[in-house]
C-alpha cells in the first residue's frame, strides 16, 4: 500500500524566522481546541497569527522555510491537516522529533537540520528541493546541501501517514471491521 | 508484530528505558536507535480526545480494537460541563466506552486527573509500560513507570495493540544536595529545562529519556518527582524516569534492579547540586523561559490556581497552606484549588485542608485539570495575569489570547495569591 512520493519538487518559498509555534502562530487557538479537520475552514487561517496575508499568497505545492524551533510549544496539528491539503513542504533548521512525526503522520514533511537556511532563501523565490537527497536549488545561486528528510519519516508518508497505516491494518485484519461478538 | 532479531553485539547493560522497552517488545534486550514494536499495558486517554480517536477509526471502518481491556478513558479536562454542548460531549464519551468495551471509563466525579489518579489506585505501578494520548502522562515517571506519549498516534496503538516506536538514549542526570527553604522540584524544573535548551549542561536531552539518579532523587518524595518531571516535559524529551517507588512511598524492592548501572551505552551524564537553585518562575510563553522570581517581582495578578497534572498532591496543598498561614486572597484575585484526585479532594476535607483554602477565600474545583486544559473552566479574560502550577504557559493557554500566564511553584503561586502580586515566598514564609 506504498504510494509513490515525488520527493523532488518545485515551488515559491514562504521565509519566516525562529520559534514557529503552531498554536496560534500557524493555527488559531480556536481551531486547535475545537480539533477542527475540516481543511476549507483551515486553509483560510494557515500561518495568519504571524503573517495575516499569508493564506492569499500561498499556492499548492509551496515551501515553509523557517529558522530554528519550528513547530515550538505544544506539538498540536490542526495546522498539518490545511498544510498537507496545499501540499505544502517544510525546510527548517531546527525542529522537534514530536512535531515531524506528527506532520508526517498526515502527510508534510520537514526537512530540519537546513543551517542558515531562512537567510538562504529569499521569501517569495522559487526554489526546487529533493527531499530524498536534501538539495535545494535556487534561482542564480549555488544549490544548498542539506541532510534528506529522516528516512523514518519518508516511510511514513510513503505509508499515507497514520490513516495509511490504519487502513492497512484493517486490510490485513478484516474481523476487525465487524462489532464484538 | 514485533519482529527484532536476536544480534550478538547487544550491550550486557541495557538502560532503564531499554529494559522496559525489550520486555514490552517482547525480547531479551534492545538498545537505543532501535526500531521496536512495544506493547502497552495500559492505554490512556482523556475525555477531550476519546472521542476524536474513535472517530477516526470508525471512519476508516473500524468496529473493535485490538485489546479494549486494556484501554481507561479518563474524565479530567472538562469535569464540568460548562457548556449544553460539552454535556452532549460528555455523555457520547460514556457511550463510546460502552460500544467499544473500554476496560474502564472513568466518568466526572471518578478518579480525578489521569495523570495522578492511576497511580494512587495502582493501575499504573513502578516498572510498567503504559501509554496515553497526553504528553503529561511522564507524571508517571515518578514512580518509576515508563509513559508512552502517543499523541494522535494512539489510535495506531488501539488499533493495532502497538506501534513502531525508536527506542530512546538516556541521559543520566545525578541529583545531590537539598533544597534551599522555600525551594520547590518545580523551580529546579524550570532553571534545568531553561539551562538544557540553552546547551548549559553541554548535552542535548532531545528525544531522550533523562532519568534521575543519585540519593537526593531516590529520597525525594513522590509529589516533588511530579512537580520536576513536569517542567521538563514540554522541551521534547522523551521520556523522565526516577527510581521505582509506588505512590504512597512504598519501596518497589520488585524493581530495584531496573534503574540504568554501569555498562550502559548513554548520550550523557550530567550531575546538579538541588542546593544551589533559587525561587524561579517561567514567564509567559513556554515552562523553560525560566527567571530568577525576583525578576517578576511586583507583577500584579488577577488569577492563580494551584493544581495541574504537575502540582495537585496532597503535599502541594500542604506546603501552600502554609505559605498563606491564616493570610487572605489578595483583594481582586481570584484563586482556584483544584485537587489532583478525589481521594486528595477527601483528604483535604478531612485533614481540614479545604477549610483552610475556603477560609482564606479560594474556590475549589473539582479534582481534574482545572483551567490548565485550554481554559475550559476558569479561564482568563483580555489583559489579566494568572500564576500557576499549570503544565504549560503558551499564549492563549488559559483563554485569552491576550493574557499572561507565569507558572511557578505551589508556595509561590500561594504567596502571589495573598500578596496579589508575584513574590518571593521566602517573603511571606515565617
Amino acid at each position: 500500500m506504498t504510494a509513490a512520493i515525488r520527493w523532488r519538487t518545485s515551488g515559491v518559498a514562504h521565509v519566516f524566522g525562529d520559534d514557529i509555534a503552531h498554536d496560534n502562530g500557524m493555527m488559531a487557538w480556536k481551531h486547535v481546541i475545537e480539533r477542527q479537520t475540516d481543511p476549507d475552514i483551515l486553509v483560510p487561517c494557515l500561518f495568519q497569527g504571524i503573517d495575516p496575508d499569508f493564506a492569499k499568497r500561498v499556492k499548492p505545492g509551496d515551501f515553509i522555510v523557517a529558522g530554528k524551533r519550528f513547530g515550538a510549544g505544544k506539538p498540536h496539528t490542526t495546522a498539518y491537516v490545511a498544510m498537507a491539503a496545499l501540499g505544502l513542504r517544510v525546510l527548517c533548521e531546527s525542529s522537534f522529533d514530536k512535531v515531524m512525526r506528527g506532520a508526517a503522520n498526515l502527510g508534510v514533511p520537514i526537512m530540519a537540520n537546513c543551517l542558515g537556511i531562512s537567510s538562504e532563501i529569499r521569501d517569495g523565490e522559487t526554489i526546487c528541493v529533493d527531499m530524498a537527497t536534501g538539495e535545494v536549488a535556487r534561482p542564480d545561486r549555488a544549490p544548498l546541501r542539506y541532510p534528506p528528510l529522516q528516512p523514518v519519516f519518508q516511510q511514513t508518508i510513503e505509508l499515507g501517514g497514520r490513516a495509511g497505516i490504519l487502513k492497512a491494518w484493517l486490510a490485513t485484519h478484516p474481523e476487525m471491521a465487524s462489532a464484538y461478538d | 508484530m514485533s519482529d527484532a532479531m536476536y544480534r550478538e553485539d547487544r550491550p550486557t547493560s541495557m538502560t532503564f528505558a531499554e529494559k522496559v522497552f525489550a520486555r514490552a517488545s517482547g525480547v531479551s534486550s534492545v538498545k537505543a536507535g532501535e526500531g521496536v514494536y512495544p506493547e502497552p499495558e495500559l492505554v490512556i486517554i482523556h475525555d477531550a480526545y476519546l472521542g476524536a480517536a474513535f472517530r477516526e477509526l470508525s471512519d476508516i471502518g473500524y468496529e473493535r480494537i485490538t485489546r479494549p481491556d486494556r484501554v481507561v478513558a479518563v474524565t479530567d479536562h472538562e469535569v464540568l460541563a460548562a457548556s449544553p454542548q460539552s454535556a452532549v460531549r460528555a455523555r457520547a464519551n460514556a457511550a463510546l466506552a460502552r460500544k467499544w468495551r473500554l476496560g474502564s471509563f472513568y466518568d466526572a466525579g471518578q478518579g480525578g486527573h489521569g495523570h495522578v489518579f492511576p497511580m494512587e489506585d495502582r493501575l499504573v505501578t513502578p516498572g510498567m509500560f503504559v501509554s496515553a494520548y497526553d504528553m503529561h502522562c511522564s507524571n508517571f515517571g515518578a514512580i518509576g513507570a515508563y509513559a508512552m506519549a502517543a499523541s494522535q498516534d494512539v489510535t495506531v496503538i488501539l488499533a493495532t495493540g502497538s506501534k513502531l516506536t525508536t527506542v530512546p538514549e538516556t541521559v543520566v542526570v545525578h541529583l545531590d544536595g537539598t533544597m534551599q527553604h522555600g525551594v520547590h522540584s518545580r523551580d529546579v524544573g524550570f532553571r534545568l529545562a531553561h539551562d538544557l535548551l540553552a546547551g548549559v549542561h553541554g548535552v542535548s536531552v532531545e528525544a531522550c529519556v533523562m532519568e534521575f539518579q543519585g540519593d537526593a532523587a531516590n529520597d525525594m518524595p513522590i509529589s516533588a518527582r511530579i512537580g520536576l518531571i513536569n517542567t521538563l516535559t514540554e522541551i521534547d524529551v522523551a521520556n523522565i524516569l526516577f527510581p521505582p517507588r509506588h505512590f504512597d512511598g512504598a519501596a518497589a524492592a520488585d524493581m530495584a534492579d531496573l534503574p540504568t548501572g554501569v555498562g550502559a551505552s548513554l548520550r550523557g551524564r550530567i550531575a546538579l547540586d538541588l542546593g544551589s537553585f533559587g525561587p524561579t518562575v517561567a514567564l509567559p510563553g513556554a515552562p523553560h523561559n525560566a527567571a530568577e522570581i525576583g525578576e517578576a517581582a511586583g507583577q500584579a495578578i488577577d488569577h492563580a490556581f494551584i493544581g495541574a497534572c504537575g502540582s495537585s498532591n496532597f503535599d502541594d496543598f500542604r506546603a501552600a497552606a502554609e505559605v498563606m498561614n491564616g493570610r487572605n486572597v489578595a483583594a481582586g484575585v481570584r484563586f482556584f484549588v483544584v485537587p489532583g484526585t478525589v481521594k486528595i479532594a477527601r483528604r483535604m476535607m478531612s485533614e481540614g485542608l479545604s477549610q483552610v483554602f475556603l477560609d482564606a477565600g479560594a474556590i475549589i474545583l473539582p479534582p481534574g485539570c482545572g483551567p490548565c486544559a485550554g481554559g475550559l473552566m476558569a479561564p482568563l479574560a483580555a489583559g489579566e495575569v494568572s500564576i500557576s502550577t499549570a503544565a504549560t504557559n503558551n499564549k492563549g493557554r488559559m483563554g485569552s489570547s491576550e493574557a499572561e500566564c507565569f507558572l511557578a511553584s505551589p508556595l509561590s503561586v500561594a504567596a502571589a495569591a495573598v500578596a496579589g502580586r508575584i513574590i518571593d515566598p521566602r517573603e511571606v514564609m515565617a
